[in-house]
């Protein structure tokens, strides 16, 4: 669902019924970015929304309501993308500038959003300014520019660049005498065009490309390569928005996003993976009346993979080429009646992978919300979330097979939400979201993982729809504002299970049942503002090693696990400070900010990394101390 | 992607990862001599285990061969026909031989295509091993024919466990896998927190590992070439014996080790 357009107020009108009570929770971009220990970025900041697992070492993968992250899905305007975040999360792939708002579903979304069976974040790109604007950023991690210049009356030409430093400031850090590590570099380019039509209307064009890498070398002096990642993608978005009458609001979008990923692990064992995928929406607002509108639309998806992957300890090599043709349409009737809003509406897909099957789903989604009085609102709200096997599990010309269906979630949902006054708001969220037909098979195969590859005893069967699965929680968000304070408390608890073939309702392997962040900034005299921000989260849940024995060929240790994800990590703590002042001139801004991540320097157990023959624990502990000291121009 | 990660943390991270240095009770060396037999044969075994440097614990032993997938035994009747050892309060160095029956004939196909069988051996400081008084009384040899469950029903302090690939073949004796040659030169004694050079000579394309009870060896592990190789073993700061063994693998079963007590003074 788009954002309200600060520069189409009747747009604002038709969307707001979007904004109902834990549906979906918004931020502008200026206070994410401004949240201790968010390094000064917008998507970063997103962790402190409820109901957002902090994934392992806080490298900004997002787990919505226990879901894993590729089944949740990120868009710019409504387009999907690939990945909003650099490698291992170290930034947004925009720059701040470029950003205006960010919209989460934590699930529940209206059944405009589709494609998967997580939650959906929408980030909305930034107004057009009133005038030329430039501005250049500057920190620890990376150095970027960006200008936004009015061609005229109507139109905005935005052009950005940044690139990371945070190679240069960890190689030397991370050389060690067995090995020269490479830091992860990243850049990212961006050039926007937005044009509002003098008749009414608005045209808005992204171009962006986003480049990771990173380099393991072997021993020094060597050269020798010990293993590379390298992630490149593009994307080019263009929406028009515009009026058709006065009781219509019509919207076509598309985009063309290509990636190219690759790995080259121990020197020798490759894996790529080419994706094209285009897209194109065509959405209709209708104001049926005062209390009445209906929302429909379709969309039109191809995508082309093509994937080899050739690693040892990960199958047999593999490799395969496929394009998926998917077509949805939707409707939606938004009523209010006295205090009651009602929006009800179904989503049709259908998946088609060339030269095999096809797949359909339909998705009824409803909404309830009663305003109890001006300072409370109930809303319930229940809907189905569908997500298809992919190329790779339906290519029978590789290793795929016939047969499978699509995964679901039923995501239900009652919230509360207060508004006391005095720019204080506490929400608070329930929801129960039973899951079935979920993909299981072939657990042992390589993947792009967002996260760690699973441990234990792996299910190497062929793809089957065969898993089943549980989320539930409640969550607390409590947010105030005044002129001085700006304060949030998340709090989440939930569970996360799954039922494979292999396992009966074990946690989820990024379960958190409880997590809880709390933040408060404070404006000071003279352009000064402090913030902190306290975290503590329950540990991600862990297949222990009860064993091992020894290749004495190889002299490989051998672990054998137990139970899957029968333990637990220990809880980790933090405590982070931001500082920042900010100079005003009448065409010069600056802002000068220190954010210190990890103040006590806790560094709790973030994944079980064992000593060679498994007897010792050595683990991945979080980042130590991180401090990121930044400076941004803004000129006008 | 952030596993990509893991061994950058894994190269911050020394804590234990001298894999030379044996931190707790180690099975550090099985030899089957020969590594590639046939029915009727006898097979000498040698296991060498290793503990980290002071009193030495009272080790049992159970071995046992297995035809095995990776997951379990395949061919239950291996089990019958080489039946389990278990032996008690064995000496660091332990032998003991067992005869491949007549009847492992029928393990081969027609054309007496060779076939891998694998040897597992546990070591257990004693009474912490139930599992070897249940097949020392016959019963529990089920799950022998699960290794990993072996492995599940012991634990992880105490216990050590080693597989070893053997070959049983019906291929001539001048045709059949050997034991690689080797010479480990390893000095009687040396200085407290000093080296000493051990020189090591043997079969090209096999690799020779160091291990010790304390110290290091350095390097661990290497690709012997032409010319003879000489590791450096950091000695101790405190006086007394250290245990040093240098196994030398052909990376196909065939492995042998020399084995020293070295006095630091």
């Amino acid at each position: 669902m788009p954002a309200p357009d600060p520069q189409e107020t009747e747009v604002v009108e038709v969307v707001e019924t979007s904004d109902t009570s834990g549906q979906v929770r918004t931020a502008p971009a200026n206070v994410l970015s401004g949240i201790p220990g968010s390094r000064d970025d917008v998507l970063l900041g997103l962790q402190n929304l409820p109901g957002v697992t902090r994934a392992p070492l806080g490298l900004g993968a997002l787990v919505l309501r226990g879901m894993p992250p590729e089944q949740s899905a990120y868009r710019i305007f409504g387009l999907r993308v690939p990945s909003l975040l650099h490698f291992a999360g170290l930034s947004s792939v925009l720059p701040g500038g470029f950003i205006g708002e960010v919209a989460v579903f934590p699930s529940n979304a209206p059944v405009n959003y589709g494609d998967g069976l997580g939650g959906q974040v929408d980030l909305q790109l930034a107004p057009a300014p009133t005038s030329s604007t430039g501005r250049v950023h500057f920190d620890v991690l990376q150095t970027g520019a960006e200008g936004h210049v009015r061609l005229g009356p109507n139109d905005v030409l935005s052009a950005g660049i940044r690139r990371s430093w945070v190679d240069a400031v960890l190689t030397p850090l991370w050389a060690s005498d067995g090995g020269v590590i490479r830091a992860p570099r990243y850049y990212d380019g961006q050039v926007r065009w937005r044009r509002d039509a003098p008749g009414g209307g608005t045209v808005d064009a992204l171009f962006m490309i986003s480049d990771d890498g990173y380099t393991l070398l072997g021993a020094e002096g060597t050269g020798a390569l010990a293993s590379a990642y390298q992630r490149t993608f593009g994307a080019g978005l263009v929406r028009w928005r515009h009026r058709l009458g006065d009781d219509w609001i019509h919207q076509l979008a598309a985009a063309v996003v290509p990636l190219y990923e690759t790995a080259d692990l121990r020197g020798g064992d490759v894996a790529s993976q080419w994706r094209v995928r285009g897209e194109l929406r065509d959405d209709y607002a209708w104001n049926a009346g005062g209390d009445l509108q209906v929302d429909l639309g379709w969309q039109a998806e191809a995508e082309w993979v093509d994937q080899a992957f050739d690693v040892r300890g990960f199958g047999p090599a593999e490799e395969g080429s496929g394009t998926a043709l998917q077509g949805a349409g939707y409707a939606m009737v938004h009523a209010w009646t006295g205090p009651v809003t009602l929006q009800a509406g179904a989503r049709g897909a259908a998946s088609h992978v060339v030269g095999h099957d096809t797949l359909w789903t339909i998705d009824p989604r409803v909404l309830v919300e009663v305003r109890l009085s001006d300072v409370v609102r109930l809303s319930a709200s229940s809907g189905r979330a569908s997500s298809f096997p992919g190329v790779r599990a339906r290519n029978t010309d590789a290793d795929g097979v016939e047969g499978l269906v699509p995964g679901w979630v039923w995501q239900n949902q009652l919230g509360l939400r207060v508004r006391p006054g005095y720019g204080l708001q506490v929400e608070l969220t329930g929801y129960v979201n039973p899951m079935g037909n979920l993909l299981v098979g072939r657990q042992e195969r390589f993947r792009f993982f967002q996260t760690f590859p699973p441990v234990g005893e792996l299910d190497t069967g062929p793809y089957a729809s065969e898993g089943t699965g549980l989320s539930a929680g409640g969550e607390l968000w409590v947010r105030y504002e005044d002129d001085l304070w700006t304060a949030w408390l998340s709090v989440t608890g939930g569970r996360s299970l799954r039922t494979t073939r292999l396992d009966e309702d074990v946690p989820f392997d990024l379960e958190q049942p409880f997590a809880l962040s709390a933040w408060a900034a404070r404006a000071l005299p003279r352009g000064w503002r402090l913030g902190m921000r306290v975290r503590a989260g329950m540990g991600l849940p862990m297949t222990p090693v009860v064993g091992r024995y020894q290749q004495l060929e190889s002299r490989q240790f051998v672990p054998v696990f137990g139970d899957r994800n029968s333990e637990r990590l220990p809880w980790s703590y933090g405590l982070d400070l931001r500082i920042d002042k900010r100079w005003v001139w009448s065409r010069t801004e600056l802002l000068l900010y220190l954010d210190v991540q990890n103040l006590t320097w806790a560094q709790p157990l973030e994944w079980p990394l064992y000593n060679l023959d498994y007897s010792e624990i050595i683990g991945i502990r979080g980042l130590p101390l991180l401090p990121v000291l930044g400076i941004e121009g803004v000129f006008r | 992607m952030i596993w990509w990660l893991l061994p950058v943390f894994a190269a911050c991270a020394p804590v234990g990862t001298d894999p030379s240095l044996i931190p707790n009770l180690r099975l550090a060396q099985v030899q089957v001599d020969p590594p590639e037999a046939m029915p009727g044969e006898d097979v000498d075994i040698t296991a060498e285990w290793m503990h980290p440097r002071g009193a030495a614990p009272s080790v049992d032993l159970l071995s046992w061969a297995c035809a095995w997938d990776g997951e379990t035994c395949t061919r239950p009747e291996v089990l019958e026909l080489v039946p389990p050892v278990v032996l008690r309060d064995v000496p660091p160095t332990v032998d003991w031989r067992v005869t491949v029956p007549l009847e492992a004939r029928d393990l081969l196909d027609d054309a007496g295509t060779p076939v891998g069988l694998f040897s597992f051996t546990l070591v257990c400081e004693q009474g912490l091993c139930p599992i070897l008084d249940d097949i020392e009384d016959g019963v529990g040899w089920e799950l022998l024919a699960r290794p990993e469950d072996v492995v599940r029903a012991v634990p992880l302090e105490g216990t050590s466990m080693a597989s070893r690939v053997m070959v049983l073949s019906l291929r001539d004796p001048e045709a059949r896998r050997l034991n690689p040659d080797f010479e480990a030169v390893i000095p009687a004694e040396g200085p407290a927190g000093g080296t000493v050079a051990v020189r090591v000579e043997g079969a090209v394309s096999a690799v020779a590992y160091g291990y010790t009870s304390a110290g290091s060896v350095e390097p661990w592990a290497e690709q012997l070439g032409p010319d003879p190789f000489t590791f450096t073993l950091h000695l101790p700061d405190t006086p007394g014996p250290v245990d040093v063994l240098f196994v030398l693998e052909d990376m196909l079963g065939g492995s042998r080790s020399v084995r020293q007590t070295i006095q630091v003074r």
